[in-house]
């Protein structure tokens, strides 16, 4: 269209708002049989459903149908007819009973779920690609575009995987690689000190000789109540806190010390719990 | 409600309301400074919103609508075209397992209101009707229509989001609490879960699952941004006449499962779908159908349980 060529045949008074110069006509609204105008509202998405948008649902419809396992889906080419159909229908309808001085049918925020199908009315002027069509919007929602709305769509129509924790993120105490407080450590068990009361204590079973400090005594040779008083240890036993000549083995630490770190920590609190109530 | 955090130059605050039949958990991580008051009090209202246009119990919502009007297309909110094209969306890809429309088949079983009305033993209108339990009819006939927003469900075909909308819900509002300005959010919808954005401690945000045999905590998991959702046999159920139900049904026979699973806890993208697959092992226990690439414990009544997917990779290892 050549926007310097003069509106052939424009009437002022066929339109349902002022002229206010052909460019700034509104498709939408101008009735006007004049050509820029008629070729104007032939050119607004919602007049040619079958070039601009039905190719824009059959692009869109295939991505969606692709996820889906090709099931049948509203995009393909006969729903995206019918729908554009309809879309038409209800934007003639709307068209009619406009108040004349929108030029643009931005969608406010409205609680009525009625598809109103508004759009941004497209320039009579070159138009580039059709505008962005608006639907209805929750109430709390601005306004979505139909683009909006379809990536939202493709975004729900498959399972995808959520985000771990980033690799960065500094380990635990207990993370895998570190040293576990746990584990055992050797350790030289502590210098007894010498005590002039170093026999056991009545009862106390004297560890056998060649036994590791602190191992439990087989019950076999545990001796009746009657056992020799502190007094009289057994000559060749050594004292129960004398450690023996030699350190302990490296392998055998000792059972019942208490471990050298503390214990781990408690995790953090989390922030939040999922129960399955749902 | 707010708590200044000394070691993260955020603030934290938390709601807990009651929504969708459930307890709902909000969490939103701001600016210091900022209470997140008016955030929170948009997503209880944004809650309210969306249980008002997906409850079943509801005779004025969206869903009750289509339900009403099978076979017609009727025009909806963006939201509920979102949720039914997700319903039907995890229906294909759970090749049935999962499926929206066990509606009646809920109402043969006695589900025909909340659940806190269940348990309060108030008689239930279909409980005189009890014939064969009612297998579902499936999606293939629900028709979701973006461009003039509207949906259709086959005569025949009634839905109940149930969970999914749960699940749905938390996304949405999370995504709304990120786009008014939270730098991080958590909606907990009784049990579906969807983080997002910054955590409060900066690093990831910890999502305790609990077992559901037990009570006490089954694992913690790291997730950065996605969706948990734990579902399980042991919570929503009833008993009519005297037989037991819960609210997992089988599809296949209209019936409550009756497999040895008795809770899965899922890791997704999303909480609509972890939601939608936590239903699936309680079906078919043997086969993980379309859980890629999400991950899964599927636990079991005799206490053992088995890992789906790669779910050692949100495990804090020192949780178990």
């Amino acid at each position: 269209m050549n926007p310097r060529r003069p509106p052939t045949g424009h009437d002022p008074a066929a339109p349902r708002r002022a002229w206010s110069g052909w460019r700034r006509c509104s498709p939408r609204r101008c009735r006007c049989s004049c050509w820029p105008c008629r070729r104007a509202a032939d050119m607004h998405p919602r007049r040619r459903p079958r070039t601009a948008l039905a190719s824009k649902i059959t692009i869109a419809g295939m991505s969606v149908s692709a996820t889906l396992g090709g099931a049948a889906m509203i995009a393909n080419a006969d729903a995206a007819a019918t729908a554009a159909k309809a879309a038409a229908a209800q934007h003639a309808a709307a068209t009619a009973t406009e108040p004349a001085a929108a030029t643009t049918a931005a969608v406010a925020a409205s609680s009525d779920p009625a598809p109103a199908v508004a759009t941004t009315a497209p320039s009579p002027a070159p138009s580039p690609a059709p505008a962005a069509t608006s639907l209805p919007a929750s109430p709390v929602d601005p306004a979505v575009s139909i683009t909006t709305l379809l990536d939202t769509l493709t975004t729900f129509a498959q399972p995808s995987a959520a985000t771990p924790a980033a690799p960065g993120v500094p380990a635990p105490p207990t993370a895998p690689g570190a040293p576990a407080p746990s584990a055992p450590v050797p350790t030289q068990p502590a210098a007894p000190t010498p005590a002039p009361t170093a026999a056991p204590a009545p009862g106390v079973v004297p560890p056998a000789p060649g036994t590791v400090p602190g191992a439990t005594a087989p019950s076999a040779t545990t001796p009746p109540a009657t056992a020799p008083p502190a007094t009289s240890p057994p000559p060749t036993a050594p004292p129960p806190t004398a450690p023996p000549p030699t350190a302990p083995p490296a392998t055998s630490p000792p059972v019942t010390s208490p471990p050298a770190t503390s214990p781990p920590p408690p995790p953090p609190p989390p922030d939040t719990i999922s129960e399955g109530t749902s | 409600m707010s708590a200044l955090r000394t070691d993260c130059p955020t603030t934290t605050a938390h709601l807990c309301c009651r929504a969708m039949s459930t307890v709902a958990d909000l969490t939103v991580v701001v600016h210091p400074g900022e209470t997140g008051d008016d955030l929170l009090g948009w997503a209880a209202g944004r809650l309210e919103q969306l249980e008002q246009r997906w409850s079943r119990f509801r005779p004025d919502s969206e869903i009750s609508r289509l339900n009403a009007a099978a076979g017609t297309a009727l025009p909806v909110s963006i939201d509920t075209l979102l949720a039914v094209h997700t319903a039907r969306a995890a229906w294909l890809h759970t090749e049935g397992r999962f499926d929206p429309t066990v509606h009646d088949a809920l109402l043969h079983l006695g589900y025909d209101r909340t659940i806190d009305e269940l348990r309060s033993g108030t008689p239930s209108e279909w409980a005189g009707e009890l014939g064969a339990p009612l297998p579902a009819p499936g999606c293939a006939g629900v028709e979701v229509d973006p461009y003039t927003s509207s949906v259709r469900l086959p005569l025949g075909a009634r839905i109940d989001l149930g969970g999914i909308g749960k699940g749905l819900a938390a996304d949405l509002v999370a995504r709304g609490l990120i786009e008014r300005g939270a730098l991080g959010a958590l909606v907990n919808i009784g049990g579906d879960v969807r983080v997002t954005g910054i955590p409060p401690d900066g690093l990831a945000w910890h999502v305790d699952v609990l077992d559901p045999r037990t009570e006490q905590r089954f694992t913690s998991l790291e997730i950065r941004d996605g969706g948990v959702a734990t579902s399980t046999t042991l919570r929503r159920h009833w008993h009519l006449g005297d037989r037991a139900h819960h609210h997992l049904v089988d599809p296949a026979t209209g019936d409550s499962t009756r497999s040895p699973v008795v809770g899965v806890t899922v890791v997704a993208g999303t909480a609509a779908w972890a939601d939608a697959l936590s239903k699936a092992p309680f079906v078919d226990p043997d086969h993980a159908v379309g859980f890629e690439p999400a991950a899964a414990y599927v636990l079991f009544a005799d206490g053992s349980h088995r890992t789906i997917g790669p779910m050692e990779q949100f495990e804090r290892t020192e949780a178990r």
